[in-house]
């Protein structure tokens, strides 16, 4: 039995909690270094409470398997407290994000001496890319890394193309959240998309807005979510992407709301199909005129009394 | 492995759908089997279960289609003997249970020997006079032999059926129609028909007959009363709807639609129920727009509260089922929900099957890959390929997803066998309720399939 101090309502946020949780996790159930297993990795701060988790693990997961490396330990999510202890064991530290995993990274740096990839998990294909050569390094299996990726970005054209030919010369306009939309414009201007604007809700980081502008792509400010979607309307976007829980429909226009969370490695595809999908049939669906019908029902039924 | 329903069980189970009548299978044990199962699953009755081992008619257990347990010598030197005892067993049956009507179906290594069904009958019935039983109508129903599938093999025995029991001169029943090609094969058929009959009822409307699901001999003789033929499943109805045009001058409707199947096609074939029977426009509006309602109100919140966080819209299905059934859920999924069909697995052919796959292009456009009376083995890996969001099908290919790699989730039951599942409440798969329970497996398992969903 451990005690995990939390502090209850009253001290620090849920950031406060979850690095106290970790650190306390690491001191009483992780033995301090241990002789290496060269090609074992570990996972670090995997999102508990993201539902479609074990689908982006499943995808670094596969990638480390064509590395020739495997997963010791995923700490902290579906793990045994003995797979805990052979933690120190790991070559490689791979955080799945920078909030949680990089904290959680140094702690067991600190207390193992096990060294850590300073990047989350990948998204997209230039992404992807750089991650595998970079752990292929690390795990000195660079040559294997090289011969993967070219496996793995053939396999990505050829999927592509069929989203392409949905897809090319179709304007894009893309409202983005907090999330940085690197992946997304890369996927876009893979797939023959004409990316009209991305529309930010709210301020966005210098750094990606120099990343928009290198590869062309104009990128506004806009005061809410349905400035933007007005924007991307005047625009005459046929395919318009929004943040997660802000679809509407939009008269000429396919609607995509986006992941929650951007998709691990080359799951991006998965995204790209469904962007083709929804390019073939922009059609409002029926069950959306039927509520407009139901409504005006309403309405009617309320003025006549 | 191919598990495909062949004609023999459509005839079989247009016989066993009528109440009072009963299927004697002029055939093998091996035969008899598996159609018996599937008969006792489709429709269950409270009979008692027959002995293990005992009369012959009756093996393993099984009440439903007797059988005069054919064996290799038989067909050498033919089946005649056994089928003479079969008939004089059914007809000297004199219980409450008797049926009312025998139909012999020869199975088709039967039907190709040639046994003289029909001479075998006349003796049956002379012997069974003499003795003073109570008379049984004994007939010869047309099992299909080698050729077509469920659907061909149900219209032929229907036809047969039909031939020998319905009476020319039935007085008229104005403002009654007869609902043609349900089986017992379907599922949820009985449910589908209390569904249907609600529906028509709401346009004043009421059921002379059925052909064949739950039908009694009594609807049969009284064919000819009815003002309309509505055709159900064209692929088991077309044929019927013109055999019976023919015999009793009936017009007919739905036999170049869809099946009603999803709200768009359940308001089209009411609304051409109407319109054909010469209903006041007035009374059958009201009674769509009611029915519309009353869907809506329950289907539109849920609709909308997963469109919130996981839209159906771009996602993409397969379909596994008859050519009928399977064109009307793709236009259902297509143009009300958004859904793109990639792949379509038919059970069925024939040139019924390809006008209903013909009218499914003209209406959403070509399908992706289309698989036509394929095994288990190209299903599992068309499913591979496709990797579809949803999954439409039965028992087999739910399987098959799960060979394939696909979550167990994604599978939504349509069509046939579901062993896999027992079904007690009222869930039928036609009409404005069908719509409902459609819906309902779809918004389930879109729900428990997205990953996009946070806490």
């Amino acid at each position: 039995m451990i005690a995990v101090p939390s502090g209850g309502i009253c001290t620090g946020s849920f950031d406060a909690g979850m690095t106290a949780a970790y650190r306390t996790l690491i001191e009483e159930l992780v033995p301090g270094p241990q002789p290496r297993e060269p090609r074992v990795v570990n996972v670090l701060a995997e999102k508990n409470l993201y539902l479609g988790e074990e689908r982006e693990f499943a995808e670094i997961a596969r990638l480390l398997g064509g590395l020739g490396a495997r997963v010791g330990c995923r700490l902290v999510r579906r793990v045994t407290t003995t797979e805990m202890a052979r933690a120190g064991a790991a070559a490689l530290n791979l955080p799945r994000d920078r909030d949680y995993g990089i904290v959680l990274a140094r702690q067991l740096e600190q207390a193992t001496g096990v060294p850590y990839l300073e990047r989350e998990y990948p998204a997209g294909r230039v992404a992807t890319r750089e991650w595998l050569i970079a752990v292929g390094e690390a795990l000195e299996l660079g040559a294997a890394a090289r011969e993967l990726v070219a496996v793995e970005e053939s396999r990505y054209r050829e999927r592509l193309e069929l989203a392409r030919s949905s897809l090319a010369g179709k304007r894009l306009v893309v409202v983005a959240g907090a999330a940085n939309p690197g992946w997304i414009v890369e996927l876009a201007l893979d797939l023959g998309l004409i990316v009209t604007r991305v529309c930010f809700l709210g301020e966005s980081e210098p750094s990606i807005l120099a990343a928009l502008a290198e590869a062309g792509v104009p990128a506004t400010q806009a005061a809410d979510a349905e400035a933007a979607i007005a924007e991307a309307r005047d625009l005459g976007a046929q395919l318009v992407l929004v943040p997660y829980g802000l679809a509407r429909a939009i008269d000429g226009a396919a609607v995509r709301s986006l992941p929650s969370l951007p998709p691990t490695g080359y799951t991006v595809l998965n995204e790209a199909e469904t962007w083709a999908r929804l390019a073939r049939r922009p059609e409002v669906e029926g069950w959306r005129r039927d509520a407009d019908w139901a409504a005006s029902k309403r309405g009617a039924g309320e003025s006549s009394r | 492995m191919t598990l495909l329903p062949q004609a023999l069980a459509g005839a079989v189970c247009a016989v066993e759908g009528v109440r009072g009548a009963v299927a004697l299978l002029h055939g093998s044990t091996g035969c008899k089997f598996h159609l018996a199962a599937l008969v006792e699953q489709q429709d269950p009755r409270e009979v008692a279960r027959a002995p293990l081992v005992g009369s012959v008619l009756q093996l393993y257990g099984q009440s439903r289609v007797p059988c005069t347990d054919i064996w290799a010598e038989d067909l050498v030197f033919g089946g005649e003997a056994k089928l003479e005892q079969a008939l004089d067993t059914l007809l000297g049956d004199d219980s409450p249970e008797a049926a009312e009507l025998v139909a012999v179906i020869a199975s088709s290594p039967l039907a190709a020997i040639g046994d003289d069904l029909q001479g075998l009958i006349a003796s049956a019935r002379g012997r069974a006079a003499r003795a003073g039983v109570r008379p049984i109508q004994v007939v010869a129903v047309d099992g299909g032999g080698l050729v077509g599938g469920a659907a061909e093999g149900f219209q032929r025995a229907t036809r047969s059926l039909v031939r020998e029991v319905a009476r020319p001169d039935a007085p008229r029943r104005p403002e009654t129609v007869n609902l043609l090609g349900l089986s017992v094969m379907h599922p949820r058929w009985s449910d589908d028909v209390a569904e249907l009959r609600r529906m028509l009822r709401a346009i004043g409307v009421e059921v002379n007959a059925v052909l064949t699901a739950g039908a009694t001999l009594d609807e049969i003789r009284r064919l000819g009363a009815a003002d309309l033929n509505v055709v159900i499943h064209a692929e088991y109805g077309a044929g019927l709807a013109r055999e019976l045009g023919r015999l009793f001058h009936q017009p007919n409707v739905g036999a170049e639609g869809l099946a009603p199947i999803g709200l768009a096609n359940s308001e089209a074939w009411l609304r051409a129920v109407g319109e054909a029977l010469g209903l006041p426009s007035g009374r059958i509006a009201a009674a769509l727009d009611g029915e519309r309602s009353l869907v809506l109100r329950r289907m539109l919140p849920a609709l909308s509260a997963l469109d919130r966080t996981a839209p159906l819209k771009g996602r993409s299905a397969a379909i596994f089922g008859e050519a009928g059934p399977a064109a009307a859920l793709a236009t259902f999924l297509t143009e009300y929900l958004g859904i793109e069909v990639v792949l379509l697995g038919l059970d069925s052919n024939g040139a019924a099957a390809l006008a209903q796959v013909r009218r499914l292009e003209e209406l959403i456009g070509p399908v992706p890959s289309v698989k036509w009376r394929t095994d288990l083995t190209a299903v599992r890996d068309a499913l591979a390929e496709a990797r579809p969001n949803l999954v439409f099908g039965g028992s087999f290919e739910r399987a098959a997803a799960a060979d394939a790699g696909l979550p167990a989730c994604c599978h939504v039951d349509f069509g046939y066998p579901l062993w896999h599942r027992t079904v007690l409440t009222e869930r039928p798969v036609l009409g404005y309720r069908g719509t409902l329970a459609l819906v309902e497996g779809v918004l389930n398992a879109a729900a428990g399939c997205s990953p996009e969903r946070v806490i």
